[in-house]
């Protein structure tokens, strides 16, 4: 072995293991690692505190919903002729993940079928087993490169070693030493593939959950609203993306700032002919959706 | 959203729900008539109502909620007795998680809530 060759074997090993071309985590455990985000934690507190908090860190599981959802997902691929299902257990291969995880969990794309096996075993598992499901989210590394690039052939793969955001030169994490600029980190299309535009038609088991960035496009914009997810979810950078599935603290407060309310009571007798005179109330309500997109979704 | 009416006394004299969601069929009309909800995102295919609140825009609903009143004999007379003529009317416009309404702050959130006051002489 040349000495060359030895220095680029031990930095391979000083590194972490991260999302390299071709090779594909066998367990959680190995998967998580390849998407390790705790360096983050060092240097982005702030980020990383209030993505910890958030809907997107606990994607595999989120209220409880996404086991509940997901055992139902998989009681019906046994049902399905055509799917090779029988026992989930033992048959699920990524490929029969991939109509969820494509928005839950898109790492998948780096495991093999052992892996959709033992993410299988946890949600089977009676308590389903949170602990281990929670290792795998929406992290970092999803926005900031796997999921940062969406023309391919124009842009190419996502690189290895590379956070992508606004900026372009070198970047002081161990394994991700280079920065460079995401087309859409600031457009709206950048939520839209996991925010959902309605079926999944290019799935050979279509599923239907989100539909939200649908309405954006086919109800926001119509009406002449013009600001894109970002501005309204991630003011000041923020990455906490309150809603509904993790009791955001913008919900919770009051008046919600997705709705304008007015309430127009007016008390009176109504004299619908003669003699038959009816006291009520006409109670008008006029509810004015604010956000950018339909609510509730899905 | 929930309206209920309730007089001084604490009874109830009118009550509505109205529930706004995307209504969904599994869109699988050939072997059993579509025309049934279907939860789930590996059944759902399509809408058959779509009954959210569409963004920038404003939906009325229109409510007539009478005073509790009967009609009595009076000397012969029909008259009309007006039993509260004073009412409370809640409105509470709640985010729910499931069908059923669970802990409030957990799976049910409050978006909006009052109380109108309405009397009539
Ligand atoms: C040793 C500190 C350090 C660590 C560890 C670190 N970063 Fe950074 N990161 C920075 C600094 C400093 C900048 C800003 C550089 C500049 O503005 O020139 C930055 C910039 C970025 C940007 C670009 C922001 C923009 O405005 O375009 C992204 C994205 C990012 N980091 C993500 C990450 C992720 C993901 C991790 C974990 C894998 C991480 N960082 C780990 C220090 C760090
Ligand atoms: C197109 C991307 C996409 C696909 C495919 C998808 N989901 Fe979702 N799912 C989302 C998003 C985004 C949310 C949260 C926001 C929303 O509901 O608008 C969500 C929310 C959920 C929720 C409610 C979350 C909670 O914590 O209560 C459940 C349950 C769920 N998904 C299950 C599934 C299952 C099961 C599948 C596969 C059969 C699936 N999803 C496929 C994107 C997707
Ligand atoms: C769901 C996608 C998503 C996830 C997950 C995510 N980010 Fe971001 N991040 C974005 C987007 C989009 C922006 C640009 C927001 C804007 O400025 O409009 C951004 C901006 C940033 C910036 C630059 C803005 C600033 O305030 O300095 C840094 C640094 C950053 N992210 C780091 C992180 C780190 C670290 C994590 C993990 C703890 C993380 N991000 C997780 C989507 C994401
Ligand atoms: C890789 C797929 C993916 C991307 C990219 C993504 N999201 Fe999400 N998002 C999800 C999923 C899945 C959930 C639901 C997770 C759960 O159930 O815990 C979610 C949840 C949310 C929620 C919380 C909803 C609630 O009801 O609590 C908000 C807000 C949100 N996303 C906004 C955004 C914005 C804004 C962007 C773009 C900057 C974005 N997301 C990008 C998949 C994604
Ligand atoms: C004009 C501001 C605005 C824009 C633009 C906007 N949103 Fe929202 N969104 C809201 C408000 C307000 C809520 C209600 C929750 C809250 O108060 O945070 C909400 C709720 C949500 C929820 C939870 C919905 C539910 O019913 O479960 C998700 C997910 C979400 N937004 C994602 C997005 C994504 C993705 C985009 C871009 C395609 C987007 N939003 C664009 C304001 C906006």
């Amino acid at each position: 072995m040349s000495l060359r060759s030895f220095i680029v074997m031990l930095l391979f090993v000083a590194l972490p293991f991260t999302a390299l071309a071709g090779e594909k985590a066998k367990t959680i455990d190995e998967l998580a690692k390849m998407y390790d985000v705790s360096s983050c934690k060092q240097c982005h507190a702030k980020i990383y505190e209030e993505w910890e908090k958030s809907a997107h860190a606990v994607s595999m599981v989120g209220t409880g919903r996404v086991i509940g959802g997901t055992r139902g997902f998989l009681n019906a691929l046994k049902t399905f002729k055509f799917s090779g299902v029988n026992d989930p257990a033992k048959d699920i291969t990524v490929e029969h993940l991939k109509p969820c995880w494509d928005c839950h969990l898109p790492q998948l794309k780096d495991a093999t079928d052992d892996v959709a096996k033992e993410i299988v075993k946890a949600y089977l598992a009676d308590p389903a087993d949170r602990k281990t499901l929670n290792k795998l989210g929406i992290n970092c590394l999803v926005c900031h490169n796997m999921r940062a690039i969406n023309r391919k052939w124009q842009d190419g793969d996502p690189e290895h070693g590379v956070v992508y955001g606004t900026k372009e030169g070198a970047h002081p994490d161990k394994a991700y030493t280079k920065m460079k600029k995401s087309p859409i980190i600031k457009e709206a299309v950048m939520c839209a593939y996991c925010h959902g535009l309605g079926p999944t038609f290019y799935d050979p088991a279509p599923t239907q959950c989100a539909t939200l960035y649908g309405s954006y496009l086919h109800a926001y914009l119509p009406a002449g609203g013009n600001q894109t997810c970002q501005d309204c979810h991630m003011e000041k950078g923020s990455h906490r993306w309150p809603g509904f599935i993790t009791q955001g603290e913008t919900v919770m407060k009051q008046p919600n700032r997705a709705f304008d309310v007015e309430v127009i009571a007016t008390p009176y007798q109504f004299l619908e002919r003669v003699g038959n005179l009816i006291p009520k109330t006409n109670l008008t309500v006029k509810i004015t959706n604010k956000a950018g997109h339909r609510i509730p979704d899905a | 959203m929930d309206v209920t009416a309730k007089t001084k006394d604490g009874k109830e004299v009118f009550s509505d729900r109205k529930i706004y969601m995307l209504e969904c069929s599994d869109s699988r009309g050939f072997e059993a008539p579509s025309d049934v909800m279907k939860y789930g995102a590996q059944v759902k295919m399509g809408y058959i109502v779509e009954s959210t609140f569409m963004p920038l825009q404003t939906k009325v609903e229109k409510y007539e909620i009478k005073f509790p009143y009967e009609d009595v004999e009076e000397g012969g007379k029909k008259v009309r007795k007006i039993k509260a003529k004073e009412m409370d009317i809640d409105i509470v416009l709640r985010w729910q998680n499931d069908p059923d309404p669970n802990t409030v702050g957990k799976d049910s959130y409050i978006l909006f809530q009052t109380t109108k006051n309405v009397k009539i002489r």
